[in-house]
């Protein structure tokens, strides 16, 4: 008995202790891929610009494997 | 300066894996709040392309860009935060994706996908160095504003008389928010801010006196006009942020019309010019405007219970922005009940470490 409740003690310490551990990118990266579009989901289609100002479609990528990085001068 | 910090990691995946077929692309998207070297907000995609122009010659990165559309189809198409990673594959589907871009964890799940590289290229191979150049003209002549709560920005857009043939550009670039009590009581605090844009090469002409600005509520005579006015510095010029915070009331929805006027001149003095310009204001969250404190979620969602129309201490779908409700569910309402609870804003809130009354700044 004592031995038990000692095990269900450790295992809750044990997810407490790795909750804790968890950084805020990983809580957030944890959430987001629970978020639409999931991961396995096509990829929406939308549009936007090359850097010369030409229109461009995320379907034009079709094809190639394709990292897709967001991001500003910040 | 998150993003920035990764971009050398990124160049050297790129150029390990782009001989392999894989595609890179750095999406840039809208800043509202402004960032590193006083970059402000592009009201035009001409604007924003040359932010990008900007952007890619001071990373150094040899990596393709896209520009998102003015109405950042591609961030919100894909949810996207906003230094967020993706990988599809050629399909179309979606293999990875991030909340925040690692460029070790990204070289690894590459590496993974399409196998192991003889010799990986390493940041210091690179000789990648930040450009930021000195700024021409003095900084730190007016003191920031101090803000002690949390404002939230609402939407602007500039007015372009339509008389001009050649539209004037806009110099100074308005970044309007206001407080809890404006947006939920209709009393409150608004801040209006000015920023010049780099892009134009510009400062404050200060001995021509301070800028001034208006807010007229167009049809409704009743309205008594709300201005302010910068004092007149001794400096001759600068191009420091020109801030206000001053009593507003109004109901949520409701359109102003502001005005502004100030005198600029180019950084080689070539020219001078006095400018009105119009925006159209409205007390009304904008849910693409950024938080100083880089804080996504914040800008995205900020405190959910600001959308408690009915004041019944929850919120439903039908009081969200129609246009973002999904999203702001997708990370407050926990039991996807469509409803979000004082306590899963709390959660909300414990999730995104801000307190409600707490500064996002």
């Amino acid at each position: 008995m004592h031995a038990a409740v000692l095990q269900a003690f450790t295992g809750i310490a044990t997810v407490a202790a790795a909750a804790a551990q968890t950084t805020f990118t990983e809580r957030m990266n944890a959430r987001h891929l629970t978020q639409p579009p999931l991961v396995g989901a096509t990829l929406p289609d939308a549009s936007g610009f090359t850097a010369e100002g030409k229109p461009f479609a995320l379907r034009d990528d079709r094809g190639h494997t394709t990292v897709l990085v967001f991001g500003c001068l910040t | 300066m998150p993003f920035l910090r990764n971009v050398p990691g990124l160049e050297t995946v790129y150029r390990d894996f782009a001989p392999k077929g894989v595609r890179f692309r750095i999406v840039y998207k809208s800043i509202v709040h402004p960032g590193t070297n006083g970059m402000v907000e592009a009201y035009t995609l001409e604007e924003r392309l040359q932010h990008l122009e900007i952007a890619r010659a001071r990373l150094k990165t040899t990596v393709p860009w896209l520009c998102d559309s003015m109405n950042n189809e591609i961030q919100h198409a894909l949810d996207a935060a906003p230094n967020g990673e993706f990988v599809i594959d050629g399909e179309g589907k979606i293999l990875r994706k991030k909340f925040w871009h690692d460029p070790t964890q990204l070289r690894a799940f590459l590496t993974d996908l399409v196998g192991p590289l003889e010799k990986p290229t390493k940041v210091a191979d690179l000789g990648m160095k930040l450009e930021f150049p000195e700024q021409p003209v003095q900084r730190g002549i007016v003191p920031p504003l101090k803000m002690t709560e949390r404002m939230r920005v609402l939407r602007t857009a500039p007015k372009q008389p339509a008389e001009r043939p050649d539209p004037q550009p806009f110099f100074a670039k308005l970044l309007a928010e206001g407080n809890r009590g404006l947006l939920r009581e209709g009393k409150g605090k608004l801040y209006i801010g000015f920023y010049v844009d780099p892009l134009y090469g510009v400062h404050w002409n200060n001995p021509a006196g301070g800028l001034q600005w208006e807010i007229t509520k167009p049809g409704d005579s009743a309205f008594e006009m709300v201005r302010g006015a910068a004092p007149k510095y001794e400096h001759d010029t600068d191009v420091d942020p020109r801030e206000f915070l001053v009593d507003f009331a109004g109901d949520k929805g409701d359109v102003f019309e502001l005005t502004v006027h100030y005198t600029v001149c180019d950084d080689a003095e070539t020219f001078c010019l006095e400018v009105s310009q119009r925006y159209s204001l409205k007390l009304e969250v904008d849910p693409d405007g950024g938080s100083r404190a880089g804080d996504w979620m914040t800008r995205l969602c900020g405190d959910p219970m600001q959308f408690d129309e009915n004041g019944d201490g929850k919120v439903t779908r039908d009081e969200l922005p129609a246009e973002r409700a999904q999203i702001i569910l997708n990370h407050a309402d926990r039991n996807h009940d469509d409803v979000i609870t004082k306590s899963e804003a709390d959660l909300f809130h414990d999730m995104i470490r801000i307190k409600p009354g707490e500064t996002g700044r």
